[in-house]
């Protein structure tokens, strides 16, 4: 998944749940790395959606508060987060 | 009076003896087997009525008193799982212990603003779902092992999740227990669970929590561009850009969404990778 800074809050979903979908799949297929690599992606490209949530047309068509919003997904990318560090400290 | 209190003793000193006996032959019983399920319900069936009568005591919470008894029943059932005759520990009492646990847990998180973790929140929401599921299938409440089969866990699993949830609550609201350990921390499920999995079930949990946040979003934004919301023309005129552009990004987004409604489960996909982006007009 490229986390280019155009990516629109519905693409970007729709793209993290396929991510989240296919790290799962690698954790069960015991490819911790490349599970670990899809989380990644998908905090990288919050991270990038976040730093142009205000530019986001769907947002204000919707609309939606950009303050929801921005609380949605750092939540949601905090909790990624934790779920990285804890399986690196894991790592031998 | 003497006499019906006399009576009372006798009854309540025949349920416990009897709940001890059921216990007993539980912890010899293999399993899985029938005969433990067996068990098992005789011994949910016996004490049912202590669920309810606890469940009444917190009717001031507000909240209805079939959803407490139904909290309180996972609370029953966390109870035979782990009850150890050993300690010498009456049943009711230990199943009291946690039964009231289960409720006030329930009502924490009905009512609390301590921020629970999102895989104990779609822990406690599968649960309750398959225990919902099975009642109205079946009309009784289900066996830890038929519980487990439904969430697709064996039942030593689901018991350490019913003890982490019983962990959790401490952590969360019991203070009388907190001022002898100011601060504990949460348990994780690895720490439950300390069988090595390729998958551990609170990673699995967290994903999936985030996945619904992100799907529950989704929905937000969907229902907000059909039902509200400004014109393309005001939000281009106030982003710098046309409302060609603004139409152009609205219609791939959702195209974006649909293709991810129709997409297969990534499990029958194999190694698909996701596809790339393409940049937009803005």
């Amino acid at each position: 998944m490229k986390h280019t800074a155009d990516v629109d809050l519905l693409s970007l979903i729709g793209r993290a749940i396929e991510e989240l979908r296919l790290s799962i799949g690698r954790f069960e297929d015991a490819d911790r790395e490349a599970a670990l690599a899809h989380l990644g992606t998908v905090v990288a490209a919050i991270d990038s959606y976040l730093e142009r949530l205000d530019r986001d047309p769907l947002l204000r068509l919707a609309p939606i508060p950009p303050s929801e919003v921005r609380d949605g997904l750092t939540r949601i990318r905090g909790d990624l987060d934790e779920v990285i560090a804890a399986h690196d400290a894991a790592a031998p | 009076m003497r006499g019906e209190g006399s009576a009372q003793s006798r009854r309540t000193a025949r349920q416990e003896l009897e709940n001890e006996t059921l216990l007993a032959r539980l912890s010899a019983a293999p399993s899985p087997s029938k005969q433990r399920s067996s068990l098992e319900e005789r011994i949910i069936a016996r004490n049912i009525g202590l669920v309810k009568s606890i469940a009444a005591r917190f009717a001031s919470s507000g909240e209805p008193l079939d959803d407490l008894i139904q909290a309180g029943y996972i609370g029953l059932l966390n109870a035979v799982a782990n009850y150890d005759l050993a300690r010498n520990t009456r049943f009711s009492t230990y199943a009291t212990h946690l039964i009231q646990g289960e409720i006030r847990h329930y009502i924490r998180d009905r009512h609390s603003t301590i921020r629970v973790p999102q895989w104990v929140q779609t822990m406690n929401r599968r649960i309750k779902l398959a225990e919902e599921n099975f009642f109205q299938e079946h009309g009784q409440p289900p066996t830890l092992r038929e519980l487990g089969q439904a969430l697709e866990l064996n039942e030593a699993q689901l018991a350490a999740l019913l003890r982490g949830r019983d962990a959790m609550t401490y952590v969360s609201i019991d203070k009388e227990r907190r001022t002898s350990d100011p601060n504990p921390s949460p348990p994780s499920l690895e720490e439950i669970l300390p069988e090595s999995q390729a998958l551990p079930l609170d990673t699995r949990l967290r994903i999936v929590a985030a996945i619904e946040q992100l799907a529950a979003m989704q929905q937000h934004i969907v229902q907000g561009l059909f039902y509200q919301g400004k014109s393309q023309s005001e939000v281009g005129e106030e982003l710098g850009i046309s409302q060609r552009q603004v139409s152009r990004i609205k219609d791939r987004a959702l195209d974006e969404l649909r293709n991810t409604l129709l997409s297969l489960d990534p499990s029958d996909r194999g190694q698909e990778e996701p596809k790339e982006p393409e940049g937009t007009e803005n």
